[in-house]
């Protein structure tokens, strides 16, 4: 942090009474000769009237019920999907099992075998095409 | 008591519980803090919900992470700039029309005088300012919060405060 942005965060530290004596003597010489800082002052009133509204406050807001239903609300829903998702695994690995059971894979592979023969006419080995020039090979 | 450690209740259970300590520890003065950034209680109440159902939500991906109340802070500081900046994107809530609202639920006229100089800031303004005075963290706490340094924190401070200054001088 350079020039007058250095004095700004001394300003900032003595505002907030964090300043140690060398900085407020650093930023005293420098507000001495600086026409942003001739004022001088600092804001010291600002943060006392800060605390003033803060000590002063009434508000006694309550967020518990609200956060609470909140909770509650998604709690369920994700013990409904937890739950869905454990049926659903049961559902589906006793139909693959009464599947498997009942030979269901092979009938399938049997029926579907004639169809992919014909659809996907698989093209002869290169090793069984004739080479271009006629010479097999030396 | 297995199938309940399956659909993961206990875990959502001890979370709820951590977040309600929480909530006895911080409640009120987080609601109070996160109202003077957005100026107004409804909007404050909704802010401070979502944040404790965000540390819920952080405590039962992460039940040993520890939450302190600075994670309450920071999280709600956040949430606060972003509503803001919402505000504004969509052209609605000056920083008057939010001094009003303030006014018609605060009886200080301090109060009112701070909460139109406050609105005035900038949002990344404010949340230090009100970090370092309102909530009484230190600019290196602060920093360590927010994600930048203790010197950018006291800058933006002095900043605030001196804008702050020159808004409560001129409206007196």
């Amino acid at each position: 942090m350079r020039g007058h942005a250095r004095f700004e965060a001394l300003a900032g530290a003595l505002d907030l009474g964090e300043a140690t004596d060398d900085e407020r003597a650093a930023y005293d010489a420098h507000a001495a000769s600086c026409p942003r800082c001739t004022d001088g002052a600092l804001a010291g009133e600002v943060v006392a009237a800060i605390e003033r509204a803060r000590d002063d406050e009434t508000w006694r807001p309550q967020v518990r019920a609200g956060v609470s239903t909140a909770i509650d609300r998604s709690r369920v829903r994700r013990a409904r999907t937890t739950a869905n998702l454990l049926v659903c695994a049961v559902v589906a690995s006793m139909a693959l099992n009464l599947a498997f059971a009942e030979g269901l894979p092979q009938r399938v592979a049997g029926a579907v075998r004639p169809v992919i023969a014909r659809v996907v006419p698989f093209p002869p080995l290169v090793a069984d095409r004739p080479s271009p020039g006629g010479v097999q090979g030396r | 008591m297995e199938y309940v450690r399956v659909i993961g209740i206990d875990r959502s259970l001890e979370a709820q519980s951590r977040v309600e300590r929480l909530m006895v520890e911080n409640e009120v003065r987080l609601a109070r803090f996160v109202r003077r950034i957005v100026g107004e209680r409804d909007a404050a109440l909704d802010v401070v919900q979502e944040t404790f159902f965000a540390a819920y939500r952080t405590l039962l991906d992460d039940p040993a992470r520890p939450l302190s109340a600075g994670w309450l802070y920071k999280t709600a500081a956040n949430r606060s700039v972003s509503l803001l900046r919402r505000r504004k994107f969509a052209g609605g809530d000056p920083p008057g029309d939010v001094a009003s609202a303030f006014r018609l639920e605060e009886r200080s006229a301090l109060a009112v005088d701070l909460q139109r100089a406050l609105a005035r800031l900038a949002p990344d303004q404010a949340v230090c300012v009100l970090l370092t005075t309102y909530a009484g963290y230190s600019s290196q706490e602060a920093s360590a919060l927010l994600g930048i340094s203790a010197e950018a924190v006291r800058q933006r401070v002095s900043r605030g405060l001196r804008a702050m200054r020159a808004t409560m001088g001129g409206g007196r």
